[in-house]
């Protein structure tokens, strides 16, 4: 077990490598620089360039780069605030979208779960087709209607919650993003649920536990969830994911100074040393939640904990 | 009523309904089992005998229906009383809380299927003692470990935290049967037990129920369709066929004076290795559309030798003798057959009797 996740972090390390080095190529390749000031003259530029060491060949900053990331230096700035440490930019910003993202992937999955599970033990009632309307519906409408209705009703009309993010109240005022970013997630997570349970439902291990006396509850709990967790997971992962990756238009709605936000500016000011930052950052999450994944499916099924032993 | 019965099926029957059509699966069985007693159901696939069973656990899929008939259980109290349940008055929900396990428990056909992939061995074999008897984990350990030593599984501490696909086909069977035991049930039901096993795993694994059936005092139900099972567990056979029991009698009564002409079908088509014979037999044609309505007898349109009462009217049972009944109107003096049993088959059984023949393989 230990040599594959070491296996696994070799690789996803790697992986993080080329990925600096693809977006290193292509900001080179853009047209377009961070200093597009008109009042600039040639000579001004070249001096700033020379400054950042933006003169130097591509492969020679790509080398650099990777050196001031091992000692967790992003670099600055060059145009949004100018000369300021990205680190430093992205500790005001990046635990805002977490946060957000963190809610909205509990919001998602355990109400995603749930009304799977409602879902498929009703399979055949009325309320199987009322969860599926719902999956159907939050899978096809943009989270982005959601965050709008939410913002008109309930901090608009209602005034239960603050319409612009405020950072006196963190809490009070990520809990709207978040449930409008979860809905995706629940509505997919619900509807593959439902499916993976009912076939769950229906094998022989189930017969064995109604045979064996356990009650509807129990077979439900100990036997049915944790054996229909894997596709779940497996569908569930990347979609948790984007809500940390994908939340621009949510948290461009709900005026929150996120990673979003900052990304959308930094790619229209040409700012790539802050593109690039944020792109990592993206990166990293991506591939470590994907590595926790992969373990996850060992603890749950004994049956891929088992075989990984044996290599 | 001279015999202790544990189990009494009466004029039973079950139908699944969907929106478009009503199956009636089972159609007025009536069966008894005698305390202490193995009783073999014999039938095709689709015969209904799954179905039989699976109603006394309420274990049958979701759309099936009981529409007429009582299962009594005769429940003997430690004090000698006896009570009886007629479990078609309980919800499945009782009768999975009170009966399943505790009084009656099950040994199912295909032991990879049947157990949780995702749980220890340990952990199955406890779930039951630990909800039903109120035990400690402890204890329930102990016990655990005791039963699979039983069961004939060495080894059983490892065991005890190994997952099935650790272990193998004859070695999860005999997991399986450990958890039927677990709660000490009076009646043993195995579906089709040995069927996905290997075959020299077969016998063990009927020899292991028999000892414990003798130890414990158990009365066993085996759904089949290997008569060579039968031949070596049953005390009891009752044939099935297209949802009724078409005859039934002490093993002696349906393998040595075998009545119905599907009895005597369902004995030629098992290959017979003492004798060359150039061809398998077969039955002819192939078991009724349980969704139409039956007309006179189910077997009537397979059966060479049917009578023109067949195609009319069903047959009600006749008495052969003190134990063995069938449901054909050959045996009605009114209608004055002359029908005998096949003659090969005749030859079988003198064999058989004379000891130089055998059902099993």
């Amino acid at each position: 077990m230990r040599r594959y996740i070491a296996k696994r972090v070799l690789v996803a390390v790697f992986t993080m490598l080329i990925i600096v080095l693809i977006m290193f190529l292509m900001f080179n390749l853009m047209p377009g620089s961070p200093f597009n000031d008109q009042h600039l003259k040639k000579d001004q530029i070249d001096a700033l360039y020379r400054k950042y060491g933006l003169d130097r060949p591509v492969l020679e900053r790509y080398f650099r780069y990777l050196y001031n990331l091992l000692r967790g230096d992003f670099g600055v700035s060059y145009n949004i605030q100018k000369n300021m440490e990205i680190t430093k930019i992205l500790a005001l910003r990046l635990p805002i979208t977490v946060r957000i993202g963190v809610q909205a992937m509990i919001i998602g999955a355990v109400a995603g779960i749930i009304l799977g599970i409602i879902s498929a033990v009703n399979h055949g009632k009325a309320i199987d087709p009322v969860v599926s309307v719902f999956s159907m519906l939050g899978s096809s409408i943009p989270s982005f209607v959601f965050g709008l209705a939410l913002l008109y009703f309930l901090a608009f009309k209602l005034k239960l919650f603050p319409i612009m993010y405020s950072m006196d109240a963190p809490i009070a005022s990520t809990i709207l993003p978040s449930i409008a970013l979860s809905i995706f997630p629940m509505a997919n997570i619900a509807r593959y649920a439902r499916a993976e349970m009912i076939s769950v439902l229906d094998s022989g291990f189930v017969d064995l536990a109604k045979a064996k006396g356990v009650s509807k509850t129990g077979i439900l709990l100990k036997h049915v969830l944790r054996n229909s967790l894997i596709p779940i997971l497996t569908v569930m992962a990347p979609m948790l994911v984007e809500l940390i990756t994908g939340s621009l238009v949510v948290e461009n709605i709900f005026s929150i100074p996120g990673l979003g936000n900052l990304f959308i500016m930094a790619v229209q000011s040409n700012d790539f040393s802050v593109s690039i930052a944020i792109m990592f950052i993206y990166s990293t999450f991506y591939i470590t939640v994907m590595l926790i994944v992969d373990l996850l499916y060992g603890i749950i099924d004994p049956r891929i904990r088992i075989s990984g032993q044996a290599q | 009523m001279s015999e202790d019965l544990i189990l009494e099926i009466k004029n039973l029957s079950v139908s699944f309904k969907d929106r478009k059509k009503t199956i009636n699966v089972i159609r007025g069985v009536d069966l008894s089992l005698i305390r202490g007693k193995t009783l073999a159901i014999v039938g095709e696939s689709g015969s209904g005998k799954s179905v039989t069973v699976k109603s006394v656990m309420a274990l049958n899929t979701k759309g099936a229906i009981i529409d007429s008939g009582e299962i009594l259980y005769n429940h003997k109290n430690p004090d000698g009383t006896t009570e009886t349940i007629d479990l078609t008055e309980l919800s499945a929900k009782q009768i999975i809380k009170n009966i399943n396990g505790q009084k009656i428990a099950m040994v199912f056909q295909d032991p990879l299927a049947i157990l949780n992939p995702t749980m220890t061995i340990g952990k199955q074999i406890t779930e039951g003692m630990r909800l039903h008897r109120k035990i400690s984990r402890k204890d329930a350990k102990q016990e655990a470990i005791k039963l699979l030593t039983h069961v004939g599984i060495n080894e059983p501490e490892l065991r005890m935290k190994q997952y099935p696909h650790q272990l193998s086909g004859g070695m999860r069977q005999r997991v399986v049967i450990a958890i039927a035991l677990s709660c000490n049930p009076d009646v043993l039901i195995c579906d089709e037990p040995t069927t996905a096993l290997d075959v020299t795993i077969q016998a063990k694994i009927l020899e292991l129920i028999k000892n414990i059936q003798r130890e414990r005092g158990l009365s066993v139900i085996y759904i089949t369709h290997d008569l060579g099972v039968v031949a070596s567990v049953a005390d009891y056979v009752a044939v099935m066929y297209a949802g009724k029991v078409i005859e039934k009698g002490t093993a002696e009564d349906v393998f040595f004076r075998p009545a119905h002409p599907y009895t005597w079908g369902l004995f030629l088509s098992v290959p017979n290795v003492d004798k060359k014979e150039d061809e398998l037999y077969s039955i002819p044609g192939n078991p009724p559309d349980l969704s139409e309505p039956i007309k006179g007898d189910a077997f009537a349109v397979r059966n060479e030798n049917a009578l023109p009462i067949d195609y009319e009217e069903e047959p009600p049972i006749f008495k052969l003798s003190k134990t063995h009944y069938v449901a054909s109107w050959l045996y009605d003096p009114k209608q004055n057959a002359k029908v005998e049993i096949p003659e090969i088959l005749r030859k079988r059984i003198s064999d058989m009797e004379t000891g130089v023949g055998s059902w099993i393989l």
